[in-house]
């Protein structure tokens, strides 16, 4: 199986962010890691190489500092990787970034299988995957919680609210967005860390893909979320703070 | 629990701006490594840490191993980082490829020992004993004896252990009394006890390998007629069965601290059935062991000074949160309260956990380093680097040993009646903290090995070259406006060290040796003061170096944050170097002179 998984370096959430004029963050002081859900993306591939054999390709777009977590990839046992570093495909939207999959995943040719993290961690647009199916014309799932495949059939479980699952048989080649908890996510071996740094990375730009930078949206401005609202604190004993509370619950938020 | 037991910011400093670690890479054996590949080890170390380590730390120890039906059952999570730790390469990472290794600088492996411990120490001891004990194989075992234990070791399903101590001879190895009697089926028989043996049985690994001093019926009294041997739990009868190799379970000790890993009596030949394999030849045991205890001490040095990390980061979150009283100023009580950060004496011991936990991990990084340079390296740097690792060695065990005491304690003390109460993890801190003074030689071991051995060696080489970096780094930093003063007083300790250690090699010249060591634990304690001081004024120089490039917001606070600890250091602990000189010189021997009556 000829599997391709499109793998996003993140900020980790953790970092301490500063929004730079409205437009971007100060990547200075931030750290960065794969996007959680392609964790098990990338995981998903590898089982299934196990299992049946074939190779795992990583394809990122992302600047120079994703490479770093490519090679993570590479670490855990994905075999070899494109990485679409352009400023320009950067400044896109997430068309831009679907479309350039697109094309290098055309590229490889006879690829079985893509999969995606349901979203990423930054944006959570959660819609690359889908448009990346669409854009190649091949079937797809979304929110993939259990994958089985026997040949070219699958059938997956979808999650839905509430903890439902609806199971779909499909047939590769298929575009499938995988969800967290999936699996559990191996840890890089330091043998495939010595590894990682071997195997073959390609760097790809728009145009040697034939990929357009146009984006379909127009990026306004990035800012903290203000809250105009308060916490308050009820005084007063007991008996005379839960009334108070009751009185607001009923009067003032209208939840009860 | 608190979330953040240590700071990738401070090890990076240590590792790459300080101790420029990467360089490591231009020797041919690290050729193969990159910053790429070390950032790639600690990045995994920290994530299996957070995920499979820290969620124990507590747990482990308040369940902590038990002794049922001659065994010792220990928390499941260790099996899983066992097998974690075998599957990822963790176990074999520092050995060359020929041996299965990875060729990973000890300076990187002991950057992930350091996250380990911190995250929980307990359980980082399982596979770095095994490391140790299949290190000891692959030097000096057959090929025979290789095939038979390393990989599974390697693997992390066969546990290894260390076992030297026994009921009568502990510090003092020379009175180990178990014997090894030869046969011709190419094995002895091994009789004895043992005591306080780290790991010395569990059920999470399906067979013990114990490296295991004994006398050989016949050989010579004291240290020279000690020998090697692989004494395994379980031996490999035909068809690779294993079967009980009369090495049993005597019972489990219950400890302060360190709870998490259980030490056990093992009793060996109580059928005439233990068998036990030579490493190398008979009466070497104790010297194929030494010439791996420079890595293990600074090993227990990693360990001390990541508990104590790991206490210093849960202290101060809880001082930048809890609120509690006002300025001395302020009358007003009406008025908010403060976080206890805004306190003098609280920022007073903060900043003393901080010296004591990054000036040990200064020191560990360092002597890592040296460890790698000495394999790799040759001439002049190989000598330099042997020298300052000999030199070292019992510093770096020692001051994160018995600092880290003084440290964890007043990371207690930040939270007050909290610290002291289980809810938060610092008092646990503080007992595991305690086990390091005490294990791999104890402090008065360490004493005795620096000034006895070590400031000796070699007509005083080894202190020579000491001194030699020290006065390099001073010569250093009295270029930077803000390091030159205290590149300065730091010039005046070592003089004092210089002076002091010259008064007692007089001493010991007049064969008065009772005197000239009576006090060696104190003249360990003044080293450490010195040695720490120089490390800080490496670090100083660096921070310093970094702000005048005017960094960031984020990384001017840490640099400036290390200027203040160097400050911190040379105003509160390197004068204590004072009073220790003091007393090294005074004629007084008041420890000699008093008799056990008069206690």
């Amino acid at each position: 199986m000829k599997i391709v998984v499109c793998l996003k370096q993140v900020p980790d959430m953790e970092s301490n962010f500063k929004i730079i004029d409205g437009k971007s963050i100060d990547e200075s002081q931030v750290a960065f890691k794969i996007n959680d859900f392609d964790n098990y993306a990338v995981e998903a591939a590898l089982q299934l190489k196990e299992k049946n054999g074939g190779e795992v390709i990583i394809v990122s777009a992302g600047p120079d500092r994703a490479a770093k977590d490519i090679r993570q990839a590479f670490a855990m046992g994905a075999d070899w990787g494109i990485q679409i570093n352009d400023p320009a495909v950067q400044a896109g939207d997430n068309f831009v970034v679907a479309q350039c999959l697109q094309k290098a995943i055309q590229g490889i040719g006879g690829v079985d299988l893509v999969l995606t993290g349901v979203q990423a961690e930054d944006d959570q647009a959660a819609v690359t995957g889908v448009m990346l199916a669409e854009l190649l014309g091949m079937p797809h799932c979304t929110n993939v919680v259990k994958l089985d495949i026997s040949g070219a059939n699958m059938t997956v479980n979808r999650e839905l609210e509430g903890g439902l699952n609806e199971v779909l048989e499909m047939s590769a080649p298929a575009v499938l967005s995988i969800q967290s908890g999936i699996n559990e996510p191996r840890y890089p071996t330091l043998p495939g860390i010595m590894k990682a740094k071997k195997k073959q990375l390609d760097a790809k730009k728009a145009s040697d893909l034939g990929a357009s930078t146009d984006s379909k949206t127009e990026f306004v401005k990035m800012f903290f979320p203000v809250s105009d609202k308060k916490a308050e604190i009820i005084k007063g004993d007991p008996a005379t703070a839960a009334k108070a509370l009751i009185d607001k619950l009923k009067n003032e938020a209208k939840v009860i | 629990m608190a979330e953040k037991f240590y700071s990738e910011r401070d090890l990076n400093f240590h590792l790459y701006e300080v101790n420029d670690v990467a360089s490591l890479t231009g020797y041919p054996l690290f050729a193969d490594h990159s910053r790429e590949t070390f950032d790639m080890v600690i990045e995994t170390a920290k994530n299996i840490a957070i995920d499979h380590m820290r969620p124990f730390f507590t747990e482990m120890d308040r369940q902590p191993p038990q002794y049922i039906n001659g065994g010792i059952r220990v928390h499941p999570s260790v099996k899983n980082y066992m097998k974690i730790c075998g599957e990822g390469g963790w176990i074999n990472a520092p050995f060359p490829y020929e041996m299965g290794g990875q060729q990973i600088p000890l300076s990187i492996n002991n950057a992930a020992q350091f996250i380990f411990s911190a995250a929980n120490y307990s359980l980082s001891v399982y596979p770095h004993l095994t490391t140790g004990a299949a290190h000891l194989i692959m030097s000096f075992g057959t090929q025979e004896l290789k095939d038979r234990y390393v990989p599974k070791m390697f693997a992390g399903q066969w546990q290894g252990t260390m076992a030297l101590t026994e009921p009568e001879a502990g510090s003092s190895l020379s009175d180990v009394v178990t014997s090894a009697e030869p046969t011709d089926k190419g094995y002895y028989r091994i009789t004895g006890q043992k005591t306080f043996i780290s790991a010395g049985d569990c059920d999470s690994a399906d067979n013990i390998i114990h490296l295991m001093l004994a006398r050989v019926k016949g050989a010579p009294a004291g240290v020279k007629g000690l020998s090697l041997f692989v004494v395994p739990k379980f031996r490999i009868a035909d068809k690779g069965k294993l079967e009980p190799n009369d090495v049993a379970c005597a019972g489990c000790y219950h400890k302060m601290g360190y709870r998490g890993s259980p030490i056990a009596q093992l009793s060996m030949g109580e059928n005439g059935d233990c068998r036990g394999w030579l490493l190398g030849s008979e009466n070497k045991g104790l010297t194929y062991m030494f010439q791996m205890m420079n890595e293990a001490r600074v090993g227990v040095g990693i360990g001390a000074v990541a508990i104590a990390t790991a206490a210093y980061h849960a202290s101060l979150e809880y001082a930048k949160e809890r609120l509690q009283g006002r300025n001395v100023l302020e009358k007003d009580p009406t008025k908010p309260q403060l976080a206890i950060i805004e306190h003098a004496d609280v920022r007073r011991m903060l900043l003393n956990q901080k010296v004591i936990s990054e000036g040990g991990l200064a020191l560990a990084i360092y002597c890592g380093k040296l460890v790698d340079l000495v394999h790799v390296s040759s001439g002049e740097e190989k000598e330099r680097s042997e020298l300052l690792l000999e030199i070292l060695t019992p510093v770096v065990k020692t001051y994160p040993s018995e600092m880290g005491i003084i440290s964890t304690s007043l990371g207690v003390q930040c939270l007050g009646g909290y610290g002291y109460c289980d809810d938060f993890p610092l008092e646990q801190h503080m007992r595991d903290m305690r086990i390091h003074p005490i294990h791999e030689g104890t402090t008065g071991i360490q004493a005795m090995d620096l000034l006895g051995r070590k400031a000796t060696m070699k007509n005083g080489k080894a202190l020579m070259a000491f001194a030699a970096e020290v006065e390099s780094a001073v010569n250093r930093a009295s270029s930077f406006d803000r390091t030159k003063d205290r590149a300065a007083e730091l010039k005046e300790s070592l003089e004092l060290l210089k002076g002091v250690s010259m008064h007692l090699m007089g001493i010991a010249m007049k064969g008065n040796i009772d005197r000239f060591l009576s006090d060696a634990t104190l003249y360990l304690e003044f080293f450490g003061y010195v040695a720490i001081a120089w490390q800080w004024l490496l670090q100083g120089m660096v921070a310093a170096g970094a702000l005048a490039k005017k960094p960031a917001a984020q990384d001017a606070d840490f640099y400036e944050g290390k200027l203040h600890a160097m400050d911190f250091f040379f105003e509160y602990e390197l004068p204590k170097c004072l009073g220790l000189a003091k007393r090294l010189r005074s004629e007084k021997t008041v420890t000699l002179d008093v008799k056990r009556e008069h206690f």
